[in-house]
């Protein structure tokens, strides 16, 4: 019987390809019966382009009108209403040819496909082998099947056709576009189901075909060129990876709603959505966490279409005639399914080591081994009197925490119990919780970690740096030299010598915030771990927030081409949305504490975390050549007459680095050229307002922002820049062959330079440390009061010291607890706080007159009040002070040590406030789950691949060498 | 190398490089002019304004009470015991609105008139009074006649000192000297006690570190720390809590005690001493007895010690008419020299001591008659300035003697009355009971008190001025 076909061709667009299409229609070898155009496009200008490309056509045609947003499940309903009427019974002979306005047929397409069904009177549906419309070698799709769970797979997907998969006949389901479906078939099935829109359609026709009975073939020979895949075509645009897996997500999980037997449906309903979210969390773990938000929708857009899955339901139970069985041996082997997992996988690596090709890396042995090696041994030399130190103590260095007091007790909120043992906490620095993860790492003895803090960290600034650099330089030797200027810098020795325990940090982290965020464009994980580097440098050193956003904000514009949503909705939330969470209740802090007067409170906003110490500001080009501070003039008194010269030697490498860095400019990478302008003006900018910002009293002293880590943000630019310029010259040729010329010399030359320079600044700092003139030294015991004071702490932890010490023409007044001031009880809010008198400092006052005068008040209730057992006066045990103080019968002399005489209050009341551990407030508890993610972001799950840039590994043979395929 | 790169670099790669460095460049250029011109700076300092200053806080100190203490019983040296002995209790009148007796709680003196050599139990008179409530003044006297002990005991009663100075007595034979300290506070004075002789500086081992418990009064032997001194300087020291020294020098002429003088502390050395309030007899009264035997210290002396150098001193005797006597000296540093003041007449005389360089005063004066002679020192008087308070023993004549060495007159007020002194001169007023003094400017005063057989002395102190506010820094 010959069969009468009928086309269906939807249209969602005109344009070329529904000319191509309708032009490939009208050549067919074997031509249809007649034509059906289901118009969707809602464009009034087509009609001319159908009767001229119809012009000649060797069949009737006529066009059918469906509204814009008609599902293709409806449009071909249209059609075949248009064709057959409205339900009038079909003869048997009657096909149907469903065909898109971006599907070009071949011209013996229809031929094969026609050939097939006639040959087989059990085939009720037959497919075409689609292939890409742009690249016509390759298969777009060839056949579908499911895996045991349901989920469609293509059985050839962009694969490039080399009639592999020739042999294939009986299959599981073929795709929608081309399919050759008997008319009453199709309409006994219920046509296509409108759930399954855009994807899915054609599965799931074929599936009900296969349970009715019938036969689906694929027939290799016939071949259609398909412009879109269905989601596109229907969508009209190229969706994003995203859409395109919330679209295919959700048609599985509809369909597994509708072939689920009815028992396991209510189980299925419920489960649905817990399940989508520890998906959604799988996702965070492989790195997709794009795919994080389409899980969860998928799963809410299935349960959505709740109304369609019944009706589709009841269609398949009433045309099925067979069991589930009977298609079993058509699904995907479980087998297969991994094996096709683990071939995607390998074309992922593929790709990401052609990606890594393209940008070489420094292979890291044996240069960073050595680079180590070396940085230990200049760190012994430099800090040498630090070795074997128990503690270390001075400058902005004090204990890390006092014994009796938990670690974690004030990482969120610190009590501020210098005004009162009633006081209310106030938020902790961000900074804190850095100190307590640093004290845990020596969980026996926290303050232990300060001191391998300090004397690991050239070693660890260098290797650290030494993988920032590997992001951007290419040669092994420059990425070590780069290294190596960063781990000798005068920032990082300078915050070490005088005990910048916030600025160490941060300048250890800087080179991996760089070299994260250069790459996070990259990778997921990258992106985690630019969060995690931003979290640390900005706990660490809050005056580089604004240095940090503008980078942030730079590097997601440098990438707006290529990805801008995944830049500015994924990466920058990712990267500065964390850090902010841990900065805002001290920025909450903060505001309340300014009472509206925000503008002239910027410094405490910035203030360096920990004890502050005093320094020198160095003139704007002295911070550009890398030093903030100006020499101390000790250092003259050491070198005598040779100081000049050193005074001149010490800028020379900044010198020499930016003149190598202008001319980077000229010859360097965007990139490098990028990072150049940008570190170098926003640190230069930085480092020159920083000294201007006031952060409150230490002791008497006023206090500003160090700009040495806003100078140590300069310095990354200018040797990233620098160096990138002698990293372009190659030593070797691409046959290995070493060239000579001026290029290379040169490039020597300077390096060479550039490395001894490099001593200059570790020289100075080493002769300020050995002459004793660096405040961090090492000491027996961590505490700041006398030791009597410091073993009553032990039992008190909250035991009270007033500290009177007598200044030029006045007694400055202090209230210490426990052992003395450490480093997760000191606060920037309580240093910067304004110099209003509070009702506790009055009462200081009256207590220190009381004392240090004869008075004939007692001292007696304020003791009590503020729970204060000692009494240090730093005076000479002569002065009128201690004079006075000795005849106080309420005090008894306990010792008299360098820092003062101390007395100890008779029956003190002990102070019966107990340590409450500070918890996580509302913010700290959403800062904390997005740690979270940015942490198993930042796990190196997936393997990376390393670009070589040694030519050896190239498989280029060398002149003269025989090569095997000679032989 | 750099041409192997050239063709690896597209005409996009060639745009985006230009395009970032020129976009690096501008960059640059804005960086370095912000930082050259300081403007972000300028404008962050313009914003927060100047940095603040911590604030400072003046505290007035709340004044202690005033504290005085009394001399307690005048003290001998009993003829076999070692240790001192008081003989009953003295008697004591106070100046001021509103005093407050009480007394010390410990002493290592002997009850004379126990038969078992107990401890007394009459302990120095502690008497205080809230600064607010203005001057205080107190005197305590005893007038003692028995066998070991005769004579009039009067002194002032003396405020807690880190450091006093006691010029008087001597320690040759038949006289003695007991040294008393008391610590009306409430913590430990641990004391130093320095000696001056004539031939210069005593050394004595006993004498440093001395500890005074609170509330205790201890009385060392001077004799036993200068033995045979005829003329003894003393230095009282105290590191912890000032305390209350006084001297009790007592004569025994053969068997029969013969005088008794209570010494009170003067001032730090200076280089101008004023001593008010000495009485000299009449020749033909103290004349006769002075050519007995044993009685060679019956009589006017001046005692002067330059402690730490070399000193050339003017004396000056003011009168309260005729003009004044004056007698230069030399004194050789560290020794004590004794000057007796013979031939000046008789009746109330103030001497004024005028050095080149710091030194410490005091006056012998005696009366007596044939059967029973008095000696008292008169030490060296404290600057009064502002208001003080005066209490009279209820015992023989007093008189006050104001002495302005000054040069223009100054209208003392005396209860409420002016009495003018004039520039370097003296003016004196009988006195009794209490008197309030208002001084408007410097001026030495200082009370006698005599009768026939017994003469005493006793200082006017002046009122210690109300502390200054104290500075205080807190953070």
């Amino acid at each position: 019987m010959r069969a009468s076909i009928t086309a269906i061709l939807v249209i969602r667009q005109g344009g070329e390809q529904l000319a191509e299409s309708l032009k490939a229609l009208t050549t067919q070898s074997r031509p249809v019966d007649s034509l059906v155009l289901v118009d969707s496009s809602a464009d009034s200008t087509l009609g001319p382009t159908f009767a001229s490309a119809l012009a000649d056509a060797p069949f009737i045609w006529s066009v059918t009108s469906v509204p814009y947003t008609a599902r293709f499940a409806e449009a071909v309903e249209e059609g075949i209403a248009a064709a057959f009427g409205e339900d009038a019974d079909i003869p048997d002979s009657e096909w149907v040819w469903l065909l898109r306005d971006d599907s070009i047929a071949s011209e013996s397409a229809l031929e094969r496909l026609v050939r097939s069904v006639e040959s087989a009177p059990l085939v009720k549906i037959a497919g075409p082998k689609q292939r890409m419309a742009e690249q016509p070698g390759v298969i777009r799709e060839m056949g579908e099947t499911m895996t045991r769970f349901g989920e469609r797979m293509a059985l050839a997907e962009r694969e490039r056709d080399q009639a592999q998969y020739d042999r294939l006949s009986d299959v599981l389901a073929v795709g929608e576009v081309g399919m050759l479906v008997e008319a009453a078939t199709l309409r006994e099935l219920g046509g296509f189901d409108p759930g399954l829109s855009p994807l899915d359609g054609g599965l799931d026709l074929c599936v009900r075909a296969r349970l009715a009975g019938h036969r689906v073939v694929v027939v290799p020979r016939s071949v259609v060129y398909v412009g879109a895949g269905p989601a596109d075509w229907s969508a009209r645009k190229k969706l994003s990876s995203v859409r395109g897996h919330l679209l295919a997500r959700r048609a599985w999980l509809y369909r597994r709603l509708v072939y689920a037997p009815p028992w396991l449906l209510p189980v299925l309903i419920l489960w649905m959505l817990p399940w989508a979210v520890a998906r959604a969390a799988a996702q965070l773990f492989v790195k997709r966490p794009d795919f994080m938000v389409s899980e969860v929708l998928a799963a809410i857009g299935a349960l959505s279409q709740l109304g369609a899955v019944f009706p589709a339901r009841a269609v398949l139970s009433s045309h099925r005639v067979t069991t589930w069985a009977t298609i079993d041996s058509l699904r995907l082997d479980p087998m297969d399914v991994r094996k096709r997992k683990s071939i995607s996988k390998e074309a992922n690596r593929a790709r990401e080591e052609e990606r890594a090709a393209r940008n070489p890396q420094p292979a890291i042995f044996p240069t960073l081994p050595w680079l180590i090696l070396g940085l230990s041994a200049l760190s012994g030399i430099v800090f040498g009197r630090w070795w074997g130190a128990d503690f270390l103590q001075g400058g902005g260095l004090i204990p890390l925490v006092e014994s009796g007091h938990g670690l974690w007790d004030n990482a969120w909120a610190l009590p501020a119990l210098q005004s009162g043992l009633e006081a209310s906490a106030i938020p902790a620095d961000p900074a804190a919780l850095l100190f307590a993860l640093l004290g845990t790492l020596t969980w026996w003895n926290p303050n232990f970690a300060v001191v391998i803090l300090f004397l690991a960290a050239i070693p660890l600034a260098g290797a650290i740096a030494w993988w920032g650099f590997s992001q951007v330089l290419t040669k092994p030797w420059t990425t070590t030299l780069a290294a190596f200027v960063w781990a000798m810098s005068p920032p990082l020795l300078l915050a070490l010598a005088d005990g910048r325990i916030g600025a160490v940090v941060t300048l250890l982290a800087l080179p991996w915030l760089m070299g994260t965020l250069i790459t996070a464009h990259e990778s997921w994980q990258r992106a985690g771990q630019a969060s995690l580097a931003t979290l640390v440098a900005t706990a660490a050193t809050p005056s580089l927030w604004p240095v940090v956003i503008v980078a942030v904000v730079v590097a997601a514009l440098s990438r707006l081409l290529s990805s801008p949503l995944r830049m500015f909705a994924g990466v920058v939330p990712l990267v500065l949305v964390p850090a902010a969470l841990l900065s805002l209740p001290r920025f909450i802090g903060w505001w309340d504490q300014a009472s509206g007067r925000w503008w002239d409170n910027w410094g405490v906003l910035f203030a360096d975390p920990g004890q502050a110490t005093g320094f020198v500001p160095a003139p704007w080009w002295s911070v550009a050549v890398g030093w903030p501070e100006v020499l101390p003039d000790s250092l003259e008194e050491f070198f005598g007459p040779a100081s000049g010269v050193i005074s001149v030697l010490i800028f020379a490498l900044g010198a020499l680095l930016i003149l190598l860095a202008l001319l980077s400019l000229a010859l360097g990478q965007a990139r490098t050229s990028l990072l150049f302008g940008l570190l170098a003006s926003t640190g230069l900018v930085a480092a020159t307002v920083q000294p201007a910002l006031f952060s409150g009293f230490q002791a008497t002293t006023a206090v500003f922002v160090w700009p040495g880590v806003a100078t140590g943000v300069i310095l990354l630019g200018i040797v990233v820049a620098g160096l990138s310029v002698l990293d372009r010259v190659d030593f070797h040729d691409s046959l290995g062959n070493s060239v000579k010329g001026f290029a290379p010399l040169s490039t020597r030359i300077v390096g060479f330079g550039v490395a001894v320079l490099a001593l200059v600044a570790p020289s100075v700092v080493a002769v300020q440390a050995w002459t004793g003139n660096s405040p961090v030294e090492a000491v027996s015991a961590s505490r700041t009061m006398p030791a009597f004071v410091a073993a009553e702490a032990a039992q008190n932890p909250n035991v009270g010291t007033v500290v009177i010490e007598s200044t030029d023409d006045a007694y400055f007044v202090t209230l210490e607890r426990g052992s003395g001031a450490t480093l997760m009880e000191s606060s920037t809010l309580i240093r910067g706080r304004d110099t209003a008198l509070l009702d506790s400092d009055e009462d200081l006052a009256r207590l220190a007159a009381m004392l240090v005068r004869p008075s004939s008040a007692n001292p007696g209730p304020l003791f009590e009040k503020y729970g204060i057992s000692f009494v240090l006066l730093r005076d000479s045990p002569e002065s009128e002070a201690a004079l006075t103080i000795a005849q106080r019968p309420e005090l008894i002399s306990a010792s008299a040590v360098d820092s003062g005489q101390l007395w100890q209050v008779k029956n003190p009341r002990t102070a019966s406030v107990v340590a409450q551990p500070s918890e996580p407030g509302l913010a700290g508890q959403w800062f904390l789950g997005l740690l979270l993610v940015a942490t198993i972001l930042a796990i190196p799950t997936e393997r990376r691949s390393r670009g070589t840039s040694r030519p050896i590994d190239d498989a280029v043979p060398t002149l003269g060498e025989e090569t095997s395929d000679d032989l | 190398m750099t041409s192997e790169y050239s063709p690896q670099h597209g005409s996009r790669n060639l745009a985006s490089r230009t395009l970032a460095s020129v976009v690096a460049t501008i960059a640059l250029v804005v960086g370095v002019l912000l930082s050259v011109t300081a403007l972000p700076a300028g404008i962050v300092q313009s914003l927060s304004g100047p940095v603040p200053e911590l604030p400072l806080v003046g505290v007035l100190p709340a004044e202690p009470d005033r504290v005085l203490v009394c001399m307690g019983p005048g003290l001998s040296f009993g003829s076999a015991s070692p240790e001192p002995v008081g003989y009953g209790a003295p008697s004591e009148v106070f100046a001021g609105d509103n005093p407050l007796p009480s007394v010390l709680t410990e002493t290592t003196v002997l009850d004379g008139f126990s038969l078992e050599g107990a401890l007394t139990t009459t302990y120095p008179v502690v008497v205080s009074q809230p600064a607010e409530d203005g001057p205080l003044a107190g005197v305590s006297f005893q007038n003692l006649s028995n066998l070991n002990s005769r004579g009039f005991a009067v002194s002032e009663c003396q405020e807690p000192r880190s450091e006093t100075w006691l010029v008087g007595g001597d320690t040759t034979t038949g006289r003695q000297a007991a040294l008393s300290l008391a610590n009306p506070g409430d913590v430990p004075a641990t004391v130093n006690i320095d000696i001056w002789g004539a031939t210069g500086p005593i050394s004595s081992p006993l004498s440093q570190g001395v500890l005074v418990q609170p509330g205790a009064q201890r009385v060392l032997s001077l004799a036993g720390l200068a033995p045979g001194e005829p003329s003894p300087v003393i230095r009282i020291t105290s590191t912890g809590v000032g305390v209350v020294a006084t001297l009790h020098a007592s004569i025994v002429r053969g068997l029969t005690a013969d005088g008794l003088s209570v010494i009170t502390g003067q001032p730090e050395p200076t280089t101008e001493r004023v001593i008010p309030g000495v009485f000299l007899a009449p020749e033909d009264v103290i004349g006769p007895l002075k050519g007995r035997e044993g009685y060679v210290d019956v009589g006017g002396a001046l005692r002067l010690l330059a402690p730490f150098a070399d000193a050339s001193v003017t004396i000056r005797i003011l009168r309260a008419s005729g003009p004044p006597t004056t007698t230069r000296l030399d004194l050789v540093s560290g020794q004590v020299r004794d000057l007796t003041l013979d031939e000046l007449g008789s009746g109330d005389v103030a001497v004024v001591v005028e050095s080149s360089e710091p030194v410490v005063a005091a006056v012998r004066q005696s009366v007596g008659t044939e059967s029973a002679t008095d000696t008292s020192w008169a030490g060296s008087s404290y600057p009064l300035l502002g208001s003080a308070a005066l209490a009279i023993p209820t015992i023989g004549e007093s008189r006050v003697t104001f002495v302005n060495t000054g040069e223009a007159p100054v209208a003392v007020n005396f209860d409420g009355r002016d009495l003018e002194v004039p520039g370097g001169g003296l003016v004196t007023r009988p006195v009794f009971d209490v008197h309030r003094i208002v001084a408007p400017a410097t001026v030495f005063a200082a009370v006698s008190v005599r009768g026939e057989t017994i003469i005493g002395n006793l200082q006017v102190l002046p009122t210690p001025p109300a502390q200054e506010s104290l500075r205080v820094i807190v953070r």
